[in-house]
């Protein structure tokens, strides 16, 4: 798993590469987090090359959402592939994430 | 062509994520496709953590036995562990039309293993939590 953070003047982009499971999901939050105690409050999640999700991954991008939203940020996502969208579906996650078909779709609407 | 999965997986995390990458590498060697190896393996890794993170009251070592089969149309799995009785049907599922700022992650990982399976089976006997699962071949 690799995780690429690009901080851009209204968001930052984080690139996901792997597998976000239990394990990867550590660092992950660690990282997310600590950007948002800094005051970064917009995300665009990059799911291009996301090849795996399981609950450990979706309870740490629900938790940056949390964190944001009452401060008036957004954690967005974009390009997922097929079968990764489709955990998002069952977990009622496209009602809580914007979720763009590609990249600068979403960068478009952060900005 | 080896059609049988069976491993015993120690009650630790990076065992739970090995048994995976072996899993994914038995999905393959049988031709499943993509999306049905997806499945199979996000199903069994989330009941596998379950039972690793919330299964055991003691620190000493467990061993899970798993066995997977394919047959034709049909996968067959088997989860055998030694934890707290746990009955994954009755785990209450999480509500999943709820907005952001009073979701809760609780429950998620259970209710994504049983959304990639067609059937749960659960009995607890000699100790020990049985679950068989069975998934059609996609």
């Amino acid at each position: 798993m690799d995780v690429t953070i690009e901080k851009h003047n209204s968001y930052n982009n984080i690139i996901l590469k792997g597998r976000l499971d239990t394990i990867t999901s550590i660092p992950f939050e660690k990282q997310i987090l600590a950007l948002i105690e800094n005051g970064e409050i917009n995300f665009l999640i990059d799911c291009e090359q996301l090849n795996y999700i399981s609950s450990a991954g979706l309870r740490v991008l629900l938790l940056a959402s949390k964190k944001v939203t009452p401060n008036g940020g957004k954690v967005v996502l974009s390009a997922l592939q097929d079968h990764i969208r489709e955990v998002f579906e069952i977990s009622g996650f496209t009602a809580i994430f914007k979720i763009f078909g590609s990249h600068d779709e979403a960068v478009t609407f952060l900005n | 062509m080896n059609n049988n999965f069976i491993s015993e997986v120690k009650n630790s995390i990076p065992a739970i994520a090995d048994c995976r990458v072996e899993l994914l590498k038995f999905g393959r060697k049988n031709k499943l496709s993509k999306e049905c190896l997806f499945g199979l393996v996000l199903a069994v890794d989330e009941l596998l953590m379950n039972i690793v993170l919330y299964g055991y009251k003691d620190d000493r070592e467990h061993s899970i036995f798993l066995e997977i089969k394919i047959d034709g149309e049909n996968i067959y799995v088997q989860i055998v562990d030694d934890g707290i009785p746990f009955n994954p049907q009755s785990a209450p599922s999480p509500d999943i039309n709820t907005p952001v700022e009073t979701r809760t992650p609780g429950g998620l990982g259970i209710f994504l293993a049983k959304n990639y399976v067609n059937s749960i089976d659960y009995v607890f006997s000699e100790g020990k939590n049985r679950l068989k699962l069975h998934k059609f071949v996609c």
